[in-house]
């Protein structure tokens, strides 16, 4: 044999028969590769015989010989045609005998280029970004828009019932207040070209109104109250929550927070061991990100529609105002009989403590403004100290929507 | 890492008073301990000789190209991947080779996401459906497990020889049974629980939690003795005589050391909760946006870390006790000895890493995971491994395999 022209190896050679592993050297001269029997390490005996010459295993064309793709600094697994491996860590001599360039694969050329590779991670910030950002929440709109509005109607009539069962309880309003909403919810209503979709409920609650899948909206007898009537601030809340319904958000949600988890998944799947929060956080974040963005759409919606039935954004402004002195006006009060306890030490009577509460939070659901008359100093203090963590927040900061509504009315 | 416990102590004596017989059930001391080697046996620890800088290329690179290819790359990485660990694990002087092909894989996923993606819209819109589709793919889980098994152990080989599963559907159904029974609970006790009422409280919506805490241990040892006893690697059967009552055994052993572990964590909480409301604490978090969130974290620490430690106190007793009583062949036998103390720690330290780097640490944890799990693990030869011959590799499909990891049954040891 030629030992200058060719090539030689060494190998662990299966022969695809039993388990036997024997260390080969492969010896690649011109187009035939040649596989020799190195003497066996464990039988010294074997070598003993100096002079005979090792036998051959196989011997078979070049061009038969499957290379395996490379993967990392793993060995190449080199497949002969009778089925026959030969395993091999020697990269180099693999891709000179084989006239491979190194990494042939254009996949391993990718992982070994240091440039490919900031690019890859790069590239996937701005992939992974960009998905968030605005593809799932596009592509969730626009899924949501083609799946029927008949297809949610269960879900929210479950919803309603578990509320029911748990937070709810039957409106206690008198039929002047409940009229007048009704008339307020109709015109707009139809507005919005969604008479035959949305129907409203009235519960006894807290101030709140919700948009429910399916298009059932809850006004509470909080609101009403806490609106003392007036029909202009109860519209303000009614389009926004028409604007769930419009731009399906609860079918939206639904969408976006599996695409969301599906990609987290698919990024941290393949790790065992990293617990539950690592997968959940980010889930998590993104969902309320996208919550406060459909409240700023939901907002937007109700700005146009107020315009369109000949009111003003400046009341949903308005209506913001009123919730939000409602919930500093509770903060206050809780704060006041915090710093009171505090200074009586145990002399206060614990028992008291529920219904001193609830007689505080009436008087701030019922005239907030009033409640909170001559106390802007606490009032700043309390602004002072309430720096809100907005990631971490369903909806957006009430000041920025307020200034929102503002903004639109003046155009 | 070098505090990591890597590689199987070169000793395997069983201690004095195991061999005194203090357990009444022997099988008891293999899960923490490896058995002694026999006379004539050769020891031959695993080895993985992969890195994580490696890794990190291959792994950022390809899932760049699943994230951009909206998944449909994900075979091909998948591959990728699982070449990389499986032929950096070595033993005895060779390594082991994945040997399945992307497109039937595509085509697997394809189908398997389709199904997902009905159950996932059936179940979210129509919660009343949701247990009756649970129930379906409950009663489907035996095949699909089974099809999955075959089709991961089929394509994977080592020493040029494929591992095959032998076992039908019916084999899985024996294993995997209660799966569909829990379900058929659940659909006829729903949970429905008001939290405004308790005297309406129906004890027997419990029912089916209980039914599968009970059942729990028997689902785990049985998954196992399912893949280990229908296990070949080329002709040689593999076999694994674990007892299921050894399972009882260690889970009821992890429930005590939970419950002890929950108490300890919960006071360390509550002590660092105490420190957080302090009334200098309640000054400084008002001024900070990220305060309060960086303290509920450290606050949740204890009880995370106890949560991992109590994890891996099962997990480990649970791969030993199976792993030493598995022979291949008559004449290799399996040796375990992974420990709670570095498992805990190494998942710990991996999730923190994990959360810390945004994720790209996710490599450098893949990789100190399998050198654990792979280090941990040697054989024990008694006589030639040379002897066992190649076997027929049954045909199998990917969509099986593609579902589970939908459905995400967990079909791993």
């Amino acid at each position: 044999m030629d030992t200058e022209t060719s090539k030689r190896l060494r190998a662990q050679w299966f022969d695809g028969h039993s388990a036997r592993r024997t260390s080969v050297e492969l010896v690649v001269a011109g187009t035939v590769v040649e596989v020799c029997a190195l003497p066996h390490e464990a039988a010294p005996a074997d070598a003993a015989d100096a002079g005979v010459p090792p036998p051959v295993l196989a011997q078979v064309p070049l061009a038969q010989v499957r290379v395996s793709e490379r993967v990392g600094n793993t060995p190449y697994q080199l497949s002969f045609p009778d089925g026959a491996l030969a395993v091999t860590a020697d990269h180099a001599a693999v891709e000179a005998a084989f006239h491979l360039a190194p990494a042939a694969h254009w996949l391993a050329r990718m992982e070994r280029a240091s440039g490919f590779v900031v690019l890859a991670m790069v590239g996937l910030g701005v992939a992974l970004y960009f998905a968030w950002q605005s593809l799932i929440p596009k592509a969730a709109e626009a899924v949501a828009h083609r799946i029927p509005r008949e297809a949610e109607k269960s879900l929210g009539t479950i919803a309603l019932q578990s509320l029911d069962r748990w937070l709810l309880k039957t409106s206690r309003l008198d039929a002047g207040e409940l009229a007048a909403a009704r008339k307020v919810f109709d015109s707009l209503a139809a507005r919005a070209a969604l008479s035959d979709t949305v129907e409203l409920q009235f519960r006894d609650t807290a101030p709140n109104a919700l948009a429910l899948p399916g298009g059932t909206i809850v006004v509470t007898d909080g609101l009403v109250k806490l609106f003392r009537a007036d029909e202009r601030l109860l519209a303000a809340v009614i389009a926004h929550e028409l604007g769930h319904v419009h731009h399906r958000h609860s079918l939206r949600h639904l969408l976006e927070g599996s695409a969301s988890a599906l990609i987290v998944g698919a990024l941290v799947g393949d790790v065992s061991g990293v617990s539950t929060l690592t997968v959940n956080a980010p889930i998590l974040l993104s969902t309320l990100h996208y919550t406060r963005e459909s409240e700023r759409e939901a907002d937007q919606y109700a700005f146009d529609l107020l315009r369109r039935d000949g009111r003003s954004p400046k009341d949903f402004a308005d209506a913001m105002r009123r919730f939000e002195a409602m919930e500093l006006c509770v903060a206050l009060r809780a704060k006041y009989r915090d710093d009171a306890l505090k200074q009586a030490g145990s002399s206060v009577d614990q028992r008291d403590e529920p219904a001193a509460r609830e007689r505080n939070a009436v008087a701030c659901m019922d005239n907030p403004e009033k409640a909170l008359e001559g106390r802007d100093n606490e009032l700043a203090e309390l602004r002072r100290q309430d720096r809100e963590t907005g990631y971490m927040h369903t909806h957006p900061v009430t000041r920025e929507r307020i200034a929102a509504a503002e903004a639109a009315a003046t155009r | 890492m070098s505090d990591v416990f890597v590689g199987i102590p070169p000793t395997y004596d069983v201690p004095a008073n195991a061999a005194q017989g203090r357990e009444s059930n022997p099988e008891l001391n293999l899960m923490t301990l490896a058995p002694a080697a026999r006379p004539g046996e050769a020891v031959e620890p695993f080895r993985f000789t992969g890195e994580a800088g490696e890794y990190f290329r291959i792994w950022i690179v390809n899932t760049f190209l699943v994230i951009v290819t909206f998944g449909l790359w994900s075979p091909w990485a998948k591959i990728r991947k699982r070449r990389f660990f499986l032929r950096h694990t070595w033993v005895a002087g060779a390594n082991f080779e994945y040997h399945a092909e992307p497109w039937p894989i595509l085509r697997g996923r394809l189908i398997a996401g389709a199904a997902f993606v009905a159950y996932w819209f059936t179940g979210e819109i129509n919660p009343r459906y949701a247990p009756w589709i649970a129930l379906i793919i409950a009663t489907l889980a035996p095949w699909l497990v089974v099809s999955s098994l075959r089709f991961n152990l089929g394509n994977t080989s080592h020493r040029n020889l494929r591992f095959r599963f032998e076992g039908s559907a019916k084999d899985g159904l024996r294993a995997l049974w209660p799966l569909p029974l829990v379900a058929l609970l659940t659909l006829m006790y729903p949970p429905v629980f008001d939290p405004t009422d308790f005297a309406k409280f129906d004890w027997k919506m419990l029912l089916p939690t209980l039914v599968l805490a009970v059942l729990y241990p028997y689902l785990s040892g049985a998954f196992r003795l399912l893949l280990l006893n229908h296990a070949r690697f080329g002709l040689a059967p593999i076999a694994c005589t674990t007892r299921v009552r050894t399972f009882y055994a260690i889970h009821l052993r992890g429930l005590l050391v939970g419950i002890g572990l929950m108490l300890v964590a919960g006071l360390l909480s509550a002590v660092i909760f105490g420190a957080v409301f302090s009334v200098w604490m309640t000054e400084l978090m008002a001024k900070s946006r990220w305060l309060p969130v960086v303290m509920g974290l450290v606050a949740a620490l204890p009880a995370a870390f106890a949560a991992l430690l109590w994890f891996a106190f099962t997990q480990t007793r649970v791969i030993n006790a199976t792993f030493n009583l598995t022979t291949v062949s008559t004449n290799v036998r399996v040796f375990s000895q992974i420990r709670t103390w570095p498992m805990a720690k190494l998942y710990f330290v991996n999730t923190l890493a994990v959360l810390l780097s945004c994720g790209l640490a996710i490599p450098w944890a893949a990789v100190r995971t399998a050198k654990q799990r792979v280090e941990t693990t040697a054989l024990a030869m008694g006589g030639d491994i040379d002897d066992i011959i190649a076997g027929a590799v049954p045909p199998s499909s990917a969509a099986a395999d593609a579902a589970t990891e939908f459905f995400s049954f967990d079909v791993a040891l």
